[in-house]
């Protein structure tokens, strides 16, 4: 057994060391590697958001595609119909999926179960057919291409055409957001999320107000897709209605279960693993779908609790 | 002997122990064979010039597997011939495939892997707009030369065109220039447009629409929802002035709407017209009987009987090329229709790249732009790589243009050609103009 000390150590040393050997990856491989791991860390981003919903609130939700196609348009409208910066864009990624999974939440919360799971479908669907149709503001299924400006930051300006830039910017935000979300489990609040995820009656008799803190879960989960959806489409210079569509969620939840759901490295790994996975497979086949399936299905058999669960099992 | 776990050990298993030299001996040998079974698969080199690689993107999973499979086998075809006839300045060309799944960002993905990994040198495919799109600022920051396959958006050549991308063959507003007027002297001047409700389908309502209304017809629009099964709420709509009701939906809906005309007695009193999108790929008998009578505007004739004469010795060496019957099957799977009014496209542009790679001296990524000017002034004559019949590309906006087609369904379900529109009358004003771009 490691001293207590010594264990508060080990995750600022582990993650020092990981977001290390991230930030030198430029100076070792190619553009292809750099470009390829700026995705990774976007769709990880869209997996912790996911994450802290499902595996800290335990409520199942299909509707996070909606925050994450809103995040995109959220950053892409406003550069290419406004001349607005990228800051503000970026801004807005995180504000208008939120204000819009307080509206969502607002009626999802008071349902559990399938119920629950059934209406942020119906919610994504509602996005996605509004984005497919409105086509002269999203571009509809074709979508909006769009060149972002700079982003100044005051002392500098980072020219987002450069994928090396993207992907520091990528990591950054990333790394923070990871942080914030691993201090928000790890407070009161976090203890709180988990006892509505492990008896919602309990947490209710004992005086916290249920449907309170899950809205509260669901507006940031919401708000860190959208930036999720907002740092893709800066990496792609593209928005599209496809992303609002609800089996865009189905990636989080695939990469959330394979790694680890409610323990946020987990959806990390996830993704890494799952998206490395496929970058190998399509040299090999093309439906690269069936694996990452039957990488599922094992799993779900397996090790029920995800990898991370799977060898924190192990280990005690 | 065996483990503490009682389990057999692994040399008592193998028999005997494998020595050092054993080791290097085996892996010398097998090394050596892979070595000399390479060889015959080995790349041949006409020059000393490394093969020129091109990249494609297809709907290969998903949706829209009829255009992946056929676009694929028709650019396969094309390339084999092209290596066997020297390949393109010498050098061997490469095809390297990757799937879309019909998804933006998967594409985006595989196209990043084109250029960044596997190091093409040019790139085309896909029919669907989206994936078009979200290529676009790769294409643009790579200066990355893209063909696109099929997609039908107007804007792609348009209001959204990128320097390093080019179309050689139509799109909505070309389809609406070459077929409305057939339509507004043959079928009618009333019209009602029952169409998928997305980009594509409102795009085809306003071209044809405002070319109708400014003739002094009449247009109606109704939009119902590309997934559509049910198509009788929304036919109960249809004026009763109509005389032509134009329908685009794409896949099992573009058979359902088919069906349910005749199911509701309109095809007796208005006249059915619709783009070749909606069913290419797709045999007469699934679409059914009620087809027939049905007027569909083409980009090359699905049978080969149809094909002007001037053009059939070309058509039937190409069909023979590409592994397609005379009337547009799949030689190996008569049930299997091809995309004949799209598959050319990937028969014709690896010929071009060779036209304009030989023009412009490219011989690496440095002479993209050169590469690209050339490209979009190529007039390509009728012949065995163009037997959809000559082929003009304009430079301003980087858009081919070719002939088109008017066929109607017959009752034995075969396709006739009953008029075709040069493409000379389908020039329009260029919206852009990319010369100064590259």
């Amino acid at each position: 057994m490691l001293p207590d000390k010594w264990k508060a150590a080990a995750f600022p040393l582990a993650f020092v060391l990981v977001a290390a050997v991230l930030a030198a990856v430029p100076f070792f491989e190619d553009l292809f590697y750099q470009t390829f791991l700026t995705e990774v860390l976007v769709w990880a981003l869209f997996a912790i958001s996911f994450d802290l919903i499902f595996g800290y609130v335990g409520l199942l939700s299909f509707g996070q595609a909606l925050f994450f196609g809103l995040g995109g348009y959220a950053v892409a409208i406003p550069t290419l119909k406004l001349g607005m910066g990228t800051g503000s864009g970026l801004l807005l990624s995180v504000a208008v999926p939120a204000a819009f999974a307080a509206f969502v939440g607002f009626f999802s919360v008071r349902l559990t179960g399938i119920h629950f799971v059934i209406i942020t479908i119906i919610f994504a669907l509602i996005g996605s057919t509004v984005g497919e149709t409105w086509t002269s503001l999203t571009g509809g299924a074709d979508g909006l291409v769009f060149m972002p400006p700079p982003l100044d930051l005051g002392i500098a300006q980072l020219d987002l055409m450069d994928i090396r830039t993207t992907y520091y910017l990528v990591l950054a935000i990333v790394a923070i957001s990871y942080l914030f979300l691993r201090r928000m489990v790890r407070s009161p609040l976090g203890k709180v999320f988990v006892a509505i995820r492990e008896n919602e009656e309990r947490a209710r008799l004992i005086g916290y107000d249920v449907r309170r803190y899950k809205l509260l879960a669901f507006v940031i989960a919401g708000g860190l897709s959208g930036l999720a959806g907002g740092l893709y489409t800066l990496s792609l210079k593209y928005a599209s209605a496809t992303f609002l569509h609800w089996s865009v969620s189905g990636h989080a939840v695939v990469y959330a279960i394979v790694g680890g759901a409610g323990t946020l490295v987990g959806p990390v790994l996830g993704a890494g693993l799952i998206m490395a996975l496929e970058h190998y497979l399509v040299n090999l086949l093309q439906a690269t779908d069936l694996v990452v399936g039957a990488v599922l299905v094992s799993t779900l058999l397996l090790a029920p609790m995800g990898i991370v669960g799977f060898l924190r099992g192990r280990r005690k | 002997m065996k483990n503490g776990n009682g389990k057999k050990s692994v040399r008592e298993v193998m028999g005997s122990e494998i020595s050092r030299r054993d080791f290097i001996r085996a892996t010398t040998m097998g090394a050596a064979g892979l070595a000399v079974g390479s060889l015959s698969f080995a790349p041949f080199t006409y020059g000393a010039g490394k093969p020129i690689r091109i990249g494609t993107i297809q709907e290969n999973t998903v949706g829209a597997t009829v255009y992946g499979y056929w676009l694929t086998k028709a650019a396969r075809a094309a390339v084999a011939k092209l290596n066997a006839e020297g390949g393109i300045a010498g050098r061997k060309v490469e095809l390297v495939e990757y799937d879309t799944k019909v998804n933006p960002a998967w594409a985006s993905s595989m196209y990043k892997k084109l250029i960044l990994e596997d190091k093409v040198d040019f790139t085309m495919g896909s029919v669907h707009s989206g994936v078009q799109m979200a290529v676009f600022p790769l294409a643009q920051q790579f200066k990355m030369p893209y063909f696109g396959g099929g997609a039908m958006a107007a804007g792609l050549t348009g209001k959204d065109a990128v320097a390093y991308y080019s179309r050689i063959h139509t799109h909505a507003r070309m389809q609406a220039a070459a077929g409305w007027k057939w339509g507004f002297d043959n079928l009618g001047k009333n019209w009602t447009f029952l169409v998928a409700d997305y980009a594509w389908g409102h795009s085809l309502a306003e071209e044809f629409g405002s070319r109708i209304r400014a003739a002094g017809g009449k247009t109606q629009t109704i939009l119902a929802p590309q997934n559509t099964s049910d198509f009788v709420p929304y036919l109960q709509k249809v004026d009763p002035g109509t005389k032509v009701l134009f329908t685009a939906f794409l896949g099992a809906p573009a058979l359902g709407v088919m069906r349910q005309t005749v199911e509701l007695g309109l095809h007796k009193r208005l006249q059915r017209y619709t783009v070749i999108c909606c069913t290419d790929g797709v045999g007469q008998e699934t679409v059914g009987k009620e087809s027939a009578g049905a007027h569909y505007l083409s980009y090359y004739p699905r049978h080969a009987s149809q094909v002007p004469k001037e053009l059939q010795a070309y058509d039937k060496a190409y069909r023979k090329a590409v592994g397609m019957t005379d009337d547009g099957k799949d030689v190996s799977d008569p049930k299997n229709t091809a995309t004949v009014s799209h598959m050319w496209t990937m028969w014709t542009i690896p010929y071009m790249i060779k036209q304009a790679v030989e023009l412009s001296g490219w011989k690496d990524s440095k002479k993209n732009a050169d590469f690209m000017k050339a490209f979009n002034t190529l007039k390509v004559k009728a012949g065995p790589w163009a037997p959809q019949g000559d082929l003009m590309m304009r430079a301003n906006d980087h858009q081919g243009f070719h002939n088109h087609y008017l066929e109607v369904v017959q009752p034995d379900l075969s396709l006739k050609v009953i008029a075709r529109v040069a493409k000379e009358k389908l020039m329009y004003d260029a919206p852009v103009d990319l010369r100064s771009k590259l």
